[in-house]
This record gives C-alpha cells, structure tokens and sequence, in this order.
C-alpha cells in the first residue's frame, strides 16, 4: 500500500514543521528507509553513524531491492549499453521512464556515459541486483553506489568468452558468473562457474549437458536460462537452465513454437519472442517460472506494422512498463520501438536516438555502432558486500 | 432454549454458514441492493448487538470494541481470538504499553477503516491525513502502538508520513526530526561527508 501526504496534511499539519521523534529502534527506522529510493538512501548515509552502519549492511541493501523492483520510482530502471562490436571503453546509461513520454531528446535526457581507463572493448556481461558485470578482464560495477570491484582476470590465457550469465545464488547469498570459454572456434567450449567473494573462486563443472547456442544467460530465480534445440527434432525448442545454487541443470518445455525463440527476461518474468511463420512476431511470458502452464500470449506484432525490420533477425523485448506497454529493440539497431497493446495506433518509435552520446564512433564515418542493450535497476547492492576489494570511483 | 443460549448457539455456528450466507446477503441501501458483511446480517436479524471485546490500556482504563473491527486490524488481537486465548465473558485484553489516548485513537482508526472500507480513495486518504493531525509526541506513540498491535496499514500509512516529512530534506533538518544530537562522525568524517553531498548540507 503506497501513502502520498495529502495536502491537508502538507499546509496545516505541524508534523510538518516541528516535529521531533523519539528515538526509533533499528528496525522502525529501518522500515521508514526502506521507502526511500537507493540514491536518497546515499546521502542518509551522512545523517549520523547507526545509520551508515545500517545503509551500508548488505542485508539491508538486498532487502531494500527485493521491496523496491517493482515500483520503477524507486529504482529509476535504465538501459545500459555498451557498443560491444568495437574499441570502446564506454559504457552508457539512459533512463527508460522519457522513452514512454516521448520526450527523449538528447538535450533533455542526455545519456550518462562512464568511461573506464585503460580498458578496450567492454562488454555488459549482466545486470543483477543493481550490480552490472562488465567484461574485459571482469569487474563488477555498481552504478548507484559508484563502487567499482578490481578487475579479475580470467584463469585460463588466450581464450575468448562465448557464453556468459550473471546471476545471484540466494540461497549461499552469493553472485556467481558461468563462462563458456574457447581457445579457438571448433575446439571444445569449457564451462567454468566464478563465485565473486573475498576469494573469487573458480570451478569447472565436469559434466556439461548441452553447450548454450546463444550468448547471454538470462538470470530469474537463481537460474541462468537459455535457448535449446530439442535434440532430433526440426522445431522445436525448450528452455535449459542452469541452477545457480545447486549447480546443475534441468530443462523447462516451451509451448509449441514454429521458429526459433529468442529469450529475455522482463518483470522479472521469462519472455520468448518468436517470429511466426515469417509474417508476425508473438511474444510470450511465463507468469510463474518454472510453471509450463503459466505460458501467456501477451502480444503478437505484424512484420509490416515494424518499420526497421530486417528478416531474418528476431525482435529483443526489453521492458514492460507499468501499464503494460511493452519496449522492443530491432537488433543491429539503435533504435527503439514502443508497442501499446492498448492503443490501435500501435507501435511508436520514441525519440531516442543514442547516435550522438559521447560514445565511440565508427572511424571514418561518424556512425554510431550497434548496441548491446541491457536493463538496469538501480540499488544499493555493492561489490564491498561481496567482500573483495573494490574502491568508490566518484562519477555522475 | 433462553434467548441468549440461541445466541451463543448461532454465534458458535457463524464461521460454517457464513460462506452459504455470503452468496444471499444482499440488502437495499439508500435505494441500491449492497451486499452486506454476512455476520451483520444474522445478527441484525437475531436483534443482538455486535460481538464485542475489552481492551484494557496502561492506565487501567477500558474499552469496549467490536471484535470484527479489531480482529480484521490487528494481528495480535486475531491471533488471540483464533487460538483461544481470549474469553469473551470474563476477560480483558490487557496493553500495558499503550495509553489511553492512543487506545482510543486506533480503535478510531479501525473502527473507521472497517465500517468506511467501500469509500472511495480520496475520501479515506482525507481522512487518515486528518487523523494524523497529531503532535510529535502523539505520531510516536500512535507507532509504538500499532507496532505492538501490528496494524499494518496504519504502520504503513504513519511510515509512509514520516518518509515524506524526511523526502527533500537537508541534514539538519533531517537530524533534528530524529532527535540526532550527536552524529558519531570524527571532524575529518564530516568534512569528507560534505564533499560527497555539498547539496544535502
């Protein structure tokens, strides 16, 4: 239940202008900053000192998300994105909120852009908890909090990543990232688990069921999901993920789909988008995770009605606002499309247009590069808590 | 039978018809059919007053409340009636750590909120602001008492007033709501406090 002061309560109240309150428990005060959004939050932290030591506990931090995700006020939901095909040590934020207003023109919403030194090619591994994984080496990165882990590197030498997923194991209230590494294309790929904490630790797992076709693992419920072809079979496509906490595998079945599915993750909710017989894309979510039956349609867009559409690339879901209106990206694309199911003038393209926003450019052409979009809540979750050493790096 | 055995008799079988009767308790209104709470109805129609409990505050001090209203309220009360605690014709609940005042002012609070609960947003949310029209003192004891009580949504309505009085503010102002006489910072803790935020001092 939300509480907004009424304006009698504003003009005529005294609570307003002298109050003073007793000294509240840890927890009543705990209970009043939980109302309060991450970044106010970070300036509660000079009030006195119990109330840093309270702020700055991960308990508190995780709690505090766990209460605030669904009310987008309260962590200020963002698209990050990094122009991954290129040199670029940048990474960029743009708030999600305008794109539905339709008033995000670069002058009025400018994109954060964060540069890390001395790094090239970044690349978002993922986005959990209002921590952002990046890649060159690897580092965790809070933007909130501006607190930034020392970069790890990876064990092995000379090998690229092929598949990732980031992700939270609550029950060992650990993060932990999957990596498929491979020395050279053909060779085999080698699964390997870190698990961030006061010594990053790696493992490898021994028995591997399936290699991921696709890049990124989608983190919900302390699992990491991807795309799978049902073995001997033409169509037909199932969901295997990786269990987090336990460290093994198992599989959830999709409803029959007649094209190949693209995952994502929205309202902390699996979605498949699918592109249908070549004429129209369906988009499904899966209310209940790990429920077969909770597969719902929840919106179905003709390839004509898509202006940027270029066969046979599938659609990226990438948000579901509060009112259900739903924000896809075309890939290979910076452009972005609004889809209203409520409204028979269906699609709008916002005025977002990240081509002129500090981030690197093509040489010798001022083209923007393609992005890697991924959504980001803020929180007050930070790499401190995972227990290794990291250092607040002041930006914003 | 006596009239007040049938009572008890019907009272005892209230949770068993309430879920047929809920179906048929429809009643005219101001010229409209509203459906009515199903106990309000057989007990209206058996001519007896609501159910009733004592509260009994730090200052010896009783009140008489419907159980419906509180039970629906207040968690600890609930959980006292289900398992059987409470006797209706002999005893009193007894709340140590709340006043008299206070008492009266959440048996006002849910009272209101049970017998208004179809009122439209706006109505009830003038209401509860006009409710919390209350001294420092008066808000922090009315906490204390639906903390004990477990009152949630008037926890969360005063939780959320003592957000928004703090939302905006600068340090000290902040400090001074809270009664914050002495931070714990070190001088070299403060000043480094005031670089991070030079616009919340």
């Amino acid at each position: 239940m939300t509480t907004t002061l009424h304006p009698a309560i504003a003009e005529s109240n005294p609570l307003e202008t002298t109050t003073t309150i007793n000294t509240l428990s840890e927890d009543l005060i705990a209970e009043i900053l939980f109302r309060l959004p991450a970044r106010n939050l970070l300036e509660l932290n000079t009030v006195c000192k119990s109330w840093k030591t309270l702020i700055s506990n991960s308990r508190f931090a995780l709690n505090h998300f766990r209460r605030s995700i669904a009310d987008p006020t309260m962590t200020n939901p963002r698209l990050v994105y990094s122009t991954r095909h290129f040199v670029d040590c940048n990474i960029g934020f743009f708030p999600v909120q305008p794109l539905l207003e339709n008033t995000s023109s670069p002058s009025s919403n400018p994109t954060t852009v964060v540069s890390f030194e001395m790094k090239d090619c970044l690349e978002i591994l993922g986005s959990c908890n209002g921590l952002l994984c990046l890649l060159e080496i690897i580092c965790n990165f809070v933007p909130c909090t501006g607190v930034e882990s020392d970069w790890i590197e990876i064990e092995q030498r000379g090998v690229e990543v092929v598949n990732h997923g980031f992700g939270y194991d609550h029950v060992h209230d650990r993060y932990k990232l999957l990596l498929f590494v491979q020395k050279r294309r053909q060779e085999p790929k080698t699964p390997m688990v870190l698990t961030f904490g006061a010594n990053n630790s790696w493992s490898t797992m021994p028995d591997f069921p399936f290699y991921p076709q696709r890049c990124k693992g989608e983190f919900v419920s302390g699992t990491l999901n991807w795309i799978h072809k049902v073995p001997v079979t033409l169509n037909s496509w199932m969901i295997v993920f990786f269990d987090l906490a336990r460290e093994s595998f198992g599989e959830v079945f999709l409803p029959f789909m007649n094209g190949e599915p693209v995952l994502q993750v929205a309202r902390e909710c699996l979605c498949v988008c699918v592109d249908h017989q070549k004429s129209h894309f369906d988009v499904w979510i899966m209310k209940e995770y790990g429920v077969e039956e909770s597969w719902t349609k929840l919106i179905v867009i003709s390839h004509v009605e898509l202006k940027h559409y270029e066969p046979p690339y599938p659609l990226y879901l990438v948000y579901i606002y509060e009112n259900g209106v739903v924000l896809a990206i075309p890939p290979t694309s910076y452009k972005l499309v609004l889809y209203d199911p409520n409204d028979h003038n269906r699609l709008h393209y916002p005025l977002f247009d990240s081509s002129s926003d500090g981030m690197t450019k093509f040489p010798m052409s001022e083209r923007a590069a393609p992005r890697g979009f991924h959504v980001f809540h803020e929180s007050l979750v930070s790499p401190s808590h995972l227990g290794f050493p990291s250092e607040v790096a002041y930006w914003n | 039978m006596e009239l007040l055995c049938i009572r008890q008799w019907i009272s005892g079988l209230l949770p068993t018809v309430k879920k047929w009767l809920s179906a048929w308790c429809i009643k005219p209104v101001g010229g409209a059919l509203v459906r009515q709470e199903p106990e309000y109805i057989l007990l209206a129609l058996m001519g007896s007053p609501l159910k009733k409990i004592m509260l009994c505050s730090s200052e010896k001090e009783i009140f008489s409340v419907e159980e419906q209203v509180m039970v629906q309220h207040s968690v600890i009360i609930n959980n006292m009636i289900e398992d059987g605690s409470y006797n209706h014709e002999e005893s009193k609940i007894p709340l140590d750590c709340v006043d008299s005042k206070t008492l009266k002012k959440v048996i006002d609070y849910c009272t209101h909120h049970t017998h208004h609960h179809n009122d439209n947003q706006e109505d009830l949310e003038a209401w509860d602001a006009q409710f919390l029209n209350v001294d420092s003192n008066g808000l922090y004891d009315l906490l204390m008492a639906a903390n004990y009580l477990e009152i949630r949504n008037l926890l969360d309505l005063i939780y959320g007033t003592i957000k928004n009085m703090i939302k905006g503010k600068k340090i000290d102002e902040i400090r001074r709501i809270f009664n914050i006489k002495d931070h714990g910072f070190t001088p070299e803790e403060e000043e480094q406090n005031r670089k991070e935020y030079p616009h919340f001092y």
